[in-house]
């Protein structure tokens, strides 16, 4: 059983671990935090969920139709709570994504109730590997994610526009004079990050056959909780973070009890903040 | 400063409008409901609202309550025990409501009570099954029996007729489900069967991966899942994604939904469940509502719909007997012997809920259908 | 004077003694329940958004946490009034008690963080408290909330209307503004206003921060515990679900739109914010709506909100206040 719940815990890590990649790049790019990502998770979600069961189209469609929405959509709150106002610190921009985030949840539950909505199943085949009936799904997840990660760090690191981030992070100001055009780059880390979130989406809709608008406030909080347990600006931080938090979840259902299963996410993030702010890979971090 | 000024004189004035009291004769009979019109249980709410849509609407046409008709007004309380009290709040304070129909679940009723005991206004809830709550004040009714009876009904189902002597139960955690699993594991103990392991779950949980990979371990021949549909069905499709097909699974009448069905899908085939009500049931009575039902709304109604309608026709007739004081209503309600339900006969006990007859059912076929041996 | 400098004092008693007569004379001239149970809500409201104030406003500290210490007040008088029989008047202090203990204990290792890491671990300690709650099903009864809670009794006389509850309410709303009041002409105010403004030059002329910071955290958390009291006895049922992230924003957003770090400021916000959505039934279906756009409104428009001190939250917008003193124009 110890197996099962691993792999269970590494899936629902992988995903919890793309959530938190969201929250790096837009943190490591622009220094700042958002309270929205949730509910452009929960976005993605149902966008995959409309075009599994309304438009009938395959998985990689409603995934990239997903990603879309969220890119849109990350792009869109970019526009109206990072750029106004640039110079005002990060509790402004911080605030008004707490209220797109209560917007988008109470529009959610007006158009499409607050109850679940349900989610075909995909990939239902399962077969034995180390003793275990493991899910083609989850074996699918994993490889859709890591696709996902690896596609991230080509970018970063192997393209004109991913050196053009990195520099932005490292000193947005020295980016700024050596050319670079930080507003463009501030959209661009914002509006991947958004898709990113929006992958999980759909995957976890796919995951858990249900998607519904409350969905997005504990994903993104884990989502978080992740990346601060990985540094708030390391990618494989945030990917370690995320993993970790999935599987000692899984295990803390099969050896102590499953309504405190949440608890795991809030602990590591209380403790890391308060042991170690920067967490485990980040740098050290200037006043914020 | 001034909008805040001008938005305090509208709220006022508005107000003050809504608590301006009705004239009386002539005038609609209100009754008030409160139940889950959306949210996660919004499927047992809407199937209340269609029957008694129906039921009123049959009411009226045959004349009403002694020349008046009669209004339900709908609350949404989406049966979260917060709104449930906060609606109970509001109705008790509105003099025009003379009887409340609600809640759906045994907690929100439970939340709910204390007010309508303080104020004097009958609760009758359709649904809710915990036998402390009707118990909990003379004001409460239920009507749908409660896990005394069906506990023990869904020991002999699992135990005796199928046979199963290794049980794991996996159970809502709220009273309801604490209350459903407790009465089946004592009736199931004293028939000689083993309880291997019981785990909780809440009502927002999604993922059951975790939970039924531990219960898996243990073995069961039978899985006893006091539980709604909506929960029902996510588990079972997460089951069937284990890869856990060889174990039966059993819930008690709140999953008697076509929900479960249209949401659960192939993982629910082989369900075993109860009903007080079938919609096949030859009785004229219930062939008239099941008839009248499928012509307004081309559905066929289920047990949700049938007590509901068997709410406000019985609230009705008690009010055609006593008029509209509400405690000349609850003094007569808890008088009520034998009245004629289409979910059985109406007797309320001296703890003013009720004895029923239950139905072995099973999914068979991608539809519910008696069990037979 | 400027709205967001105004603390009710002896000296212009004639500015505050006349609302508070209207106050009194409220429902004496308005029986009807709902009207009367908004405003025991808004008053509610009124002390969890002043207490808010003081951390969030006055301090500059982003608490990110507060409804868990409503949650914990709330909870304290529920078990206590339902286990133990213990009436009201002792409920509520305690409740308070409990609730600035565990402020204490949440304070001492987290405040050394500022910003946005305050801000999350406060809604790491939010999320575990509410997660214990709904657990510990021993002592709250998990999800099944604590019912049947007495209603608060005064020399026999049980409070069974609104009314009642009125003015016990509007009592505790005179003790807490009052408190709030003086703190904040004091010289502790000012030290926490200094805390705010400029963390190092406070240090260098001796002022004790972490303490400071400490207290502030505190005194805000015994006053939310107490409006969780207040609220248990109110609405005779509790549950963990009433105390979530959700209901922290809530109140946040009455804050500031109110107006950060001003007496009056929260009082403004949370009477607006509750009555709000009572106005036309669209503005209640569509409650989290309206809210949300509000605080966006307020913070690309007036940051300050409608009676905040300017600039507090470090963005001027295009209805803000012409300009903004410093703290020694501000004294003089």
């Amino acid at each position: 059983m110890l197996v099962a719940q691993l792999i269970n815990g590494l899936t629902q890590g992988s995903l919890y671990a793309l959530i938190a990649l969201g929250f790096v790049l837009i943190f490591g790019t622009m220094n700042l935090v958002t309270f929205a990502h949730g509910e452009v998770f929960m976005v993605g979600a149902f966008v995959g969920c409309f075009a599994l069961t309304l438009w009938h189209l395959p998985w990689y469609a409603a995934l990239a139709l997903g990603m879309l929405a969220g890119w849109t959509l990350g792009f869109c709150i970019e526009k109206v709570a990072f750029r106004p106002l640039r110079a005002a610190g990060h509790m402004p921009p911080l605030l008004i994504t707490i209220g797109l985030s209560i917007i988008l949840r109470d529009l959610a539950v007006i158009l499409f109730g607050a109850e679940n909505r349900s989610v075909p199943s995909l990939f239902d085949q399962t077969f034995p590997l180390a003793g275990v009936q493991v899910s083609l799904l989850q074996i699918v997840i994993l490889a859709l994610v890591g696709v996902l990660i690896v596609g991230l760090h080509t970018l970063l690191q192997h393209t004109e526009i991913g050196r053009a981030m990195r520099a932005t992070a490292q000193d947005h100001e020295a980016a700024y004079a050596m050319g670079v055009n930080v507003n463009r780059i501030f959209s661009l880390a914002f509006a991947l990050a958004s898709a990113l979130g929006a992958a999980a989406g759909v995957l976890v809709g796919i995951y858990y056959n249900a998607v519904y608008p409350a969905m997005g406030v504990t994903a993104g909080l884990k989502g978080f909780a992740a990346c601060i347990f990985g540094g708030l600006t390391s990618i494989p931080g945030a990917i370690l973070g995320g993993l970790i938090i999935g599987v000692v979840e899984n295990l803390t259902v099969q050896f102590i009890a499953s309504g405190y299963r949440d608890v795991v996410a809030f602990l590591v993030m209380v403790v890391v903040l308060v042991v170690r702010p920067q967490g485990l890979l980040g740098r050290k971090l200037r006043a914020v | 400063m001034r909008r805040t000024v001008i938005s305090l004189v509208l709220a006022v004035a508005a107000v003050s409008l809504l608590g301006a009291p009705g004239a009386w004769s002539g005038e609609p009979i209100q009754i008030a409901l409160s139940g889950p019109l959306t949210g996660n249980f919004a499927e047992y709410g809407q199937n209340w609202q269609k029957a008694i849509s129906l039921g009123v609407e049959w009411i009226n046409a045959a004349g009403g309550v002694n020349g008046r008709p009669i209004a339900v007004i709908y609350g949404d309380s989406k049966s979260d025990p917060k709104e449930a009290a906060a609606l109970a709040q509001k109705y008790t304070a509105d003099s025009r409501l003379v009887a409340e129909i609600g809640d759906f679940s045994s907690t929100a009723c439970m939340a709910a009570q204390p007010i309508y005991d303080r104020a004097g206004m009958v609760q009758l809830s359709p649904t809710a099954s915990h036998p402390d709550f009707a118990p909990g004040s003379v004001w409460s009714f239920g009507i749908i029996g409660t896990q005394a009876g069906e506990g023990p009904f869904m020991a002999r189902y699992a135990v005796q007729l199928l046979g199963k002597k290794r049980l794991a139960i996996l159970n809502i955690n709220n009273d309801w489900g604490i209350a459903t699993r407790d009465y089946f594991v004592k009736a199931a103990k004293e028939m000689g069967a083993e309880i291997l392991g019981v785990e909780t779950y809440f009502e927002t949980e999604k993922d059951f991966t975790a939970v039924l990979t531990k219960l898996r371990g243990l073995k069961p021949e039978l899985l006893y899942v006091p539980s709604f549909y909506n929960e029902m069905a996510l588990m079972s499709k997460q089951r069937e994604k284990l890869g856990w097909t060889d174990v039966a699974m059993m819930g008690p009448g709140s999953l008697f939904s076509p929900k479960l069905l249209e949401i659960g899908g192939s993982a629910v085939e082989g369900l075993y469940t109860s009903a007080v009500f079938f919609p096949g049931d030859p009785r004229p009575d219930v062939q008239k509502f099941v008839k009248g039902f499928e012509a307004k709304y081309q559905a066929t109604p289920n047990m949700f719909a049938a007590v509901a309608f068997d709410s406000i026709n019985l609230l009705a007739d008690t009010i055609r007997k006593v008029g509209t004081d509400r405690k000349a209503i609850r003094d007569e309600l808890a008088k009520t012997k034998d009245w004629p339900g289409i979910t059985g006969k109406i007797t309320f006990t001296e703890r003013r809920d009720v004895y029923k007859d239950y139905r072995h059912l099973v999914v068979k076929n991608g539809r519910f259908a008696l069990f037979e041996k | 004077m400027p709205l967001f400098r105004y603390v009710p004092s002896w000296t212009n008693r004639w500015t505050w003694l006349p609302v508070l007569g209207g106050l009194l004379a409220f429902p004496l001239l308005v029986s009807n329940e709902y009207v009367l149970r908004i405003a025991v809500l808004a008053g509610i409201y009124v002390i969890l958004t002043a207490s808010l104030n003081i951390t969030n406003g006055f301090t500059g500290l982003f608490s990110f946490g507060h409804a868990a210490f409503y949650g914990i007040g709330a909870y304290t008088a529920a078990i206590l009034a339902t286990r133990l029989g213990t009436p009201a008047w002792a409920t509520l202090p305690l409740a308070g008690v409990v609730a600035g203990l565990f402020g204490a204990a949440i304070a001492l290792p987290t405040l050394r963080l500022t910003g946005i890491f305050l801000a999350l671990v406060t809604i790491g300690f939010q999320e575990i408290t509410y997660l214990v709650t709904l657990n510990w099903v021993g002592l709250t009864r998990g999800p099944m909330g604590i019912p049947r809670i007495p209603p608060p009794g005064f020399l026999g006389i049980e409070l069974t209307d609104n009314r009642g509850y009125y003015y016990l309410i509007l009592g505790l709303d005179a003790l807490v503004l009052f408190l709030i009041a003086r703190i904040a002409t004091s010289r502790l105010g000012r030290a926490f206003v200094a805390i705010r403004e400029d963390e190092m030059a406070a240090a260098s002329i001796g002022v004790p921060i972490f303490r400071l910071k400490v207290l502030a955290f505190v005194i805000a958390t015994c006053f939310a515990g107490l409006a969780g009291a207040f609220f248990a006895h109110h609405a005779r049922f509790v549950s963990a679900d009433s105390f979530r992230l959700d209901e922290t924003f809530l109140i946040l957003t009455m804050l500031i739109v109110g107006g950060m770090g001003s007496w009056i400021g929260p009082i403004i916000g949370a009477v607006f914010l509750v009555i709000l959505p009572e106005v036309s039934r669209f503005l209640a279906e569509y409650r989290g709506v309206v809210y949300g756009l509000t605080l966006i409104a307020v913070i690309l428009f007036r940051p300050e909100g409608i009676a905040g001190v300017p600039g507090i939250i470090q963005a001027r917008g295009l209805f803000s206040r012409r300009e903004r003193r410093t703290p020694a124009e501000e004294a003089a």
